[in-house]
């Protein structure tokens, strides 16, 4: 396993240190032991000839004591002795008791305490096995006696024998604790004092322990005592002091182990730190991430510092040319642009991935081959010659050509193409080789072309789009105005392809819009140009005389389209201008088809208009509704009339419909039909129907007041709730004045009302709420579906004038009695607009109509000529 | 012989003796004993007490040492029918037993001692008797004595250092002024002293006329035998309590006994003792142990004082009809009054007097070299 070097010092070094502290605690272990050893043999030397005299001594003393004591007169009397004896016996005691340890006590003839010993004394008594065996005899005896803290104690027993009788009156005894004796000199409690009379001690020693003995007699009378006297000491009662050094050392050890570990491994960190800064220093510069200050910073004054200058230069050298390399390599492996290098004679030596990509020739194929395969052969031939002379001149040559890949295909590309000179001390002048670039620039090209159709070109049809439509025509009208001449400008629109793409897809809407187109191409004589404006809106401009233009418009209307298996019969209106008489312009001819294509719509689907003058005025008119009409909402100048609901069958007024009227000055009077679409293009609605509002919700009190209640009708556009002003106004208005706004109608197509989207049928609830309610206006005029009458929030029907203008003739008698019965199962009121004749009264009045507005009762009227109106209105009589 | 086999038959009632036989020279135990056993023998001749059951002596040896009496006590009174115990000569060893004598409840008649506390030391319920000399007016006799025998004014006295020995100096220090003496020197000493001539010296020097030797035969007769050996002038006469009539002291100094003026206190004589019943028994006696005449009866006040007591005893046990302690003890204290032989007993105890003795008893003997013991005149 590797270690690192770091790991090997620190445990080189610290196997060293180790060794060294366990040599030196060791050897001071050693020391201390050897010097407790000495110590304390001396110490057992020294006190050995003290501790002799002394106990010399005090041994005669006791037995001189114990001789002299024992036969007192005194003590014979006291045994004789009753009461009271204790005043002599006690000073006596005590007299002889004097000395410090040394004791003395009597005993009964029985051997019980006589008098006064004390409690340690007395231990010893008991202790005692030759005093027992000796009452009731006339010998003393001594023992030695082993007591746990005094340690040895010499007692000596003596009769007490008085002259009046043969037998002991008593025992005296004494006892000395030798080894507390000896001990109270000073010997401390390491030294065991052991004591003996017969020259023989309890316990031979431990090995370990040390000891010096004397032997002696001490005799005084009849008293000879043959003792012993041992002085030990344990080496390991010392343990304790020795365990004390021995920790002492041990912690040391440690102690100095953690900091020789320490600062080892500080030096350590710091060394293999500088060498991690050189190894980092290095890598840094490799990797190009060094950075100046980083090096100044790891400088220093150490050996490290000259390798770290050395091993910066060498190897930012190093580096810088790798660099180079790696680059030029990589920019060679990975560059989109072929690369090819041929030596001097035009033979391939390397070439780089890119090249197999774009030619599809491989590697393999290529090298030692010459570089004229990659060449198109049919390139004009005197375009080697420019090269080589422009490398001969400029060492690089740089231009377009075609390649050939290994399929065949052409490949455009930029060629840059450079001359090789020898490296580094070869002769100036010498070719090496030549590197060729070659970018692909098929791409390029393919795209120059797809930008250059798309901008003429429509995808789908692949007719020219109007921008190339645009040049083209005007060029032509240029030439035209020039040279005299007539152009018929064609504007045709798919009907209804909004309608298609919903109900078939846009792919089939597609496919009809391509169908249209080829039909168009079809039908349009030569010279002609066909273009596609938008969506289903097609421009064509062809050379054509009336009738052939008639004929060819009318072909146009009619196209069947199949797409998959479907049959879709598709409609085209077709509106169409001349140049120079309707339009001397490009713009003002295509306004002028524009206009007659809108007019065509209006005379229905599938069908054309040509413009004429009548159109012309017609356009002018708009025009100028079209500037006046935001200035007359401003101003207030469009009013509402008043046309009466009546019930037909009390002739009461029971409502009425607010019909905008705008008289101008210049246009004099314009028609909603006329206005209201304009407003709708110029999105001015909003403002309309605000601007109408103001007016008309001042008046219904008005009216109320006049007529009782009734509703009454205010047409909106769906265009209105595209955002909430007016239904805000209306809510405000309300609020302001709760009730104010009660019969109040407002009045959507059918048409309008089945394209209202949810949100707006939302914005409806909302009014709802409020007490306004909703009819449907012109029922039964348009597309009608009536289920979904069910679901839409409404409350009145108001029938189509159509229905009522055709009843006399016996029609629609039929449905409006069924719209009737409808409304009536739906819980819906119903009113039949333009009612004029008392016999569509009548008939109306059969079918279950009540309600009618028409002229039969009034025209529409001004405010004040509505509120004159009486309140039962008679029918005119026609 | 019938009556006294039929005695035997019965068992025996006891009484016990602890008499210091093994004090070497003492005479008084064996006197007790002989005065005990004769009057047991008498009685158990006449047919015993409690109806039948013979007396019976059992005696033990205290050697004079207090421990020896009370242990020996102990051991006496734990016995079955054991009545009561006499005690001997040396008084420490009576006042030793006193704790024990309460405790166990069986009577203890000092027959000898003389010291107070024998009788004086327990107040109430007493169980110690004493049918004795008492210092209480025995060592107040002496005192008179040397007045009235030696016209002695100034007194020296040795005494011994023990319970006895303090006693009678308590009774000296106390009558002296009363009878117009003065103690010169109380001089106390230790059984076992030898030297005493240094204290006659001392004595002589104190101005003292008379020595009151309070001791035993030991000790007095070292210094009787130091008194003797001073010139005759010097030689003081010797009032002597009656410790030294207990022992031998003819056989320590009857040299001295022939040269000195000495005066022994005593509560009986056999000789010219008038009354029958000491007659009889000194004839007893006599006849005996071959004596030449009553004056060689040894330790005569023991001899009579225990065959009292024996006497009293077996009066008491029969009136307690037990041998039971306290019920002897209460006999004791209400028995009929007795002609014994050392005097007529009136009765000897009461309840409040446990001493069957008194002054009247007290009479002066001299202490010959042949070892008989005469009346002084």
């Amino acid at each position: 396993m590797p270690v690192s070097l770091r790991d090997q010092v620190q445990a080189f070094l610290g196997r060293l240190v180790r060794s060294y502290i366990a040599f030196a605690v060791g050897v001071l272990v050693i020391l201390t032991v050897g010097i407790f050893y000495y110590y304390e043999r001396n110490t057992l030397q020294n006190w050995k000839g003290i501790v002799h005299t002394k106990l010399q001594t005090d041994l005669f003393s006791l037995t001189e004591q114990i001789e002299a004591l024992s036969n007192s007169s005194v003590l014979w009397t006291g045994l004789t002795d009753s009461m009271g004896r204790e005043a002599y016996l006690e000073p006596l005691m005590q007299r002889f008791n004097k000395r410090r340890y040394v004791r003395f006590t009597v005993l009964d003839y029985r051997g019980r305490p006589f008098i006064g010993p004390d409690p340690v004394q007395a231990r010893y008594v008991a202790q005692s096995v030759t005093i027992p065996a000796a009452v009731g005899g006339e010998k003393g005896t001594s023992e030695v006696i082993r007591s746990g803290s005094e340690g040895d104690v010499l007692l000596l027993m003596r009769p007490i024998l008085s002259p009046q009788s043969d037998h002991p009156a008593g025992y005296l005894v004494a006892t000395l604790p030798v080894s507390l004796a000896m001990r109270d000199m000073g010997i401390g409690n390491a030294v065991r004092i052991e004591f003996s009379l017969s020259g023989r001690f309890q316990r031979s020693l431990p090995p370990w322990y040390m000891s010096v003995e004397m032997a002696d007699v001490a005799a005084s009378g009849q008293t000879r005592l043959a003792y012993a006297l041992r002085l030990s000491v344990g080496l390991l009662d010392g343990l304790g002091v020795l365990a004390l050094f021995l920790w002492a050392f041990i912690v040391l050890g440690i102690v100095m182990h953690r900091r020789i570990h320490h600062a080892l491994d500080n030096l350590l960190q710091a060394m293999v730190r500088r060498l991690d800064q050189l190894i980092g220093f290095s890598r840094d510069i490799l990797s190009g991430t060094s950075k100046p200050e980083r090096i100044r910073a790891i400088e220093g004054d150490d050996e490290i510092s000259p390798i770290f200058q050395a091993m910066g230069t060498i190897l930012t050298e190093q580096k810088r040319t790798a660099d180079t390399l790696r680059r030029a390599s990589r920019v060679f492996e990975t560059a989109a642009e072929a690369i090819v290098m041929t030596d001097a004679g035009g033979r391939i030596v390397d070439i780089n991935p890119a090249v197999s990509q774009i030619t599809g020739y491989a590697r393999e194929d290529l090298i030692g081959k010459s570089a004229g395969m990659l060449y198109r052969g049919n390139q004009p031939s005197d375009m080697h010659e420019v090269i080589r002379s422009s490398l001969r001149v400029h060492e690089i040559w740089k231009g377009e050509a075609v390649f050939l890949s290994k399929e065949g295909k052409d490949i455009p590309a930029l060629v840059a193409v450079s001359r090789l000179g020898g490296g580094e001390g070869s002769e100036p002048g010498a070719i090496e080789g030549y590197v060729s670039v070659f970018t692909d620039i098929s791409l390029i090209k393919a795209a120059q072309e797809q930008l250059r159709r798309m901008a003429y070109e429509d995808m789908l049809t692949g007719l020219p789009n109007f921008r190339a439509f645009y040049v083209e025509t005007h060029d032509k009208l240029r030439a035209l105005s020039a040279g005299g001449g007539t152009l018929t400008l064609l504007y045709a629109d798919i009907d209804r392809l909004k309608s298609i793409n919903d109900t078939y897809g846009h792919e089939a809407g597609d496919a009809v819009i391509k169908q249209v187109a080829d039909h168009l191409r079809r039908l349009l004589p030569q010279p002609s140009l066909l273009c596609r404006r938008s969506g289903d809106e097609f421009v064509a401009w062809l050379e054509a005389e009336d009738d052939a233009l008639q004929r060819i418009a009318s072909a146009i209307c009619d196209v069947i389209v199949d797409v998959e298996s479907w049959v879709i019969p598709v409609t085209v209106c077709v509106g169409a201008a001349r140049f120079p008489q309707d339009a001397k312009t490009f713009d003002t001819l295509m306004f002028c088809a524009d206009s007659a294509l809108r007019e065509a719509k209006r005379n229905g689907r599938h069908s054309y208009t040509v413009f004429d003058a009548h159109l012309g005025k017609a356009l002018m008119r708009r025009r100028a509704i079209e500037t006046r009409l935001a200035y007359a909402i401003e101003q207030g100048s469009i009013v509402p009339f008043y046309q009466p609901e009546v019930n037909m069958l009390t002739g009461a007024i029971v409502g009425f419909e607010v019909l905008a009227r705008w008289f101008d000055e210049a246009l004099g009077w314009v028609a909603p039909d006329e206005f209201v679409p304009i407003a709708e293009d110029m999105r001015l609605m909003d403002r309309l129907s605000l601007c109408l509002l103001d007016q008309v919700i001042p008046a219904l009190p008005r009216l109320r007041a006049r007529f009782g209640p009734l509703h009454t009708g205010f047409n909106v556009s769906p265009q209105v709730f595209a955002d909430s002003a007016v239904i805000d106004y209306l809510v405000r208005a309300e609020r302001f004045q709760p009730g104010l706004l009660h019969g109040l109608e407002l009045e959507l197509t059918e048409s309008d009302m089945a394209d209202l989207e949810d949100a707006v049928l939302r914005q409806l609830d909302r009014l709802i709420d409020h007490g306004i309610r909703i009819a449907i206006d012109d029922f039964g005029k348009a597309y009608s579906s009536l289920g979904r009458l069910a679901y839409m929030p409404i409350h009145r029907l108001k029938i189509d004038a159509s229905f009522t203008r055709w009843l006399e003739e016996g029609h629609n008698e039929k449905i409006v009695r069924l719209i009737v019965d409808l409304a009536k199962s739906l819980g819906l009121e119903v009113t039949v607009e333009g009612i004029e004749t008392a016999a569509q009264r009548r008939i109306l009045i059969d079918c279950g109509c009540v309600n009618a507005q028409g002229w039969l009762y009034a025209n529409d009227l001004r405010l004040d000529e509505a509120l004159a109106l009486p309140v039962i209105l008679p029918a005119v009589s026609t | 012989m019938l009556v006294a086999t039929a005695v035997l038959a019965k068992e025996p009632v006891y009484i016990g003796f602890d008499g210091a036989y093994g004090a070497k020279t003492n005479t008084a135990a064996k006197a007790i004993e002989m005065g005990a056993r004769a009057a047991i023998d008498e009685i158990n001749y006449a047919g015993g007490v409690l109806g039948g059951r013979p007396l019976e002596l059992v005696t033990t040896d205290n050697q004079g040492i207090s421990s020896r009496g009370r242990d020996n006590y102990v051991e006496l009174a734990s016995r079955k029918d054991m009545i009561a115990v006499l005690g001997g000569k040396y008084s420490p060893v009576s006042v030793e037993a006193i704790p024990d004598v309460q405790r166990m409840k069986v009577p203890f008649i000092s027959v000898w001692g003389s010291a107070d506390p024998i009788t004086d030391l327990v107040k109430t319920d007493s169980y110690m008797f004493r049918l004795s000399l008492k210092d209480a007016w025995g060592v107040e006799a002496l005192l008179r004595r040397a007045w009235r025998a030696h016209r002695a004014t100034q007194i020296c006295v040795l005494t011994p250092n023990t319970a006895w020995g303090r006693s009678g100096e308590a009774v000296l220090r106390q009558a002296s002024p009363k009878i117009g003496v003065s103690l010169a020197l109380i001089r106390w000493y230790n059984w076992g002293d030898t030297e005493f001539e240094g204290v006659l010296l001392d004595c002589e020097k104190a101005g003292a006329k008379a020595l009151i030797l309070i001791a035993n035969e030991r000790e007095g007769a070292l210094v009787l035998n130091a008194m003797a050996h001073l010139p005759r002038e010097r030689r003081m006469p010797v009032i002597a309590h009656w410790g030294i009539s207990g022992g031998a002291l003819h056989t320590l100094a009857s040299d001295a006994l022939g040269v000195i003026d000495l005066q022994v206190i005593q509560t009986f004589s056999f000789v010219r003792n008038p009354r029958p019943k000491a007659r009889a028994l000194a004839r007893k006696l006599v006849a005996a142990q071959h004596l030449s005449g009553p004056e060689k009866i040894v330790s005569p006040v023991g001899v009579a004082h225990a065959y009292d007591m024996v006497y009293l005893l077996a009066s008491a046990v029969n009136a307690a009809r037990s041998t039971q302690g306290m019920k002897i003890r209460n006999a004791l204290e209400s028995l009929p009054p007795y002609e014994g032989v050392v005097r007529r007993y009136a009765p000897a105890f009461t309840p409040a007097r446990h001493e069957a003795l008194d002054r009247q008893q007290v009479l002066f003997v001299r202490m010959k070299p042949d070892g008989s013991i005469v009346p002084v005149n």
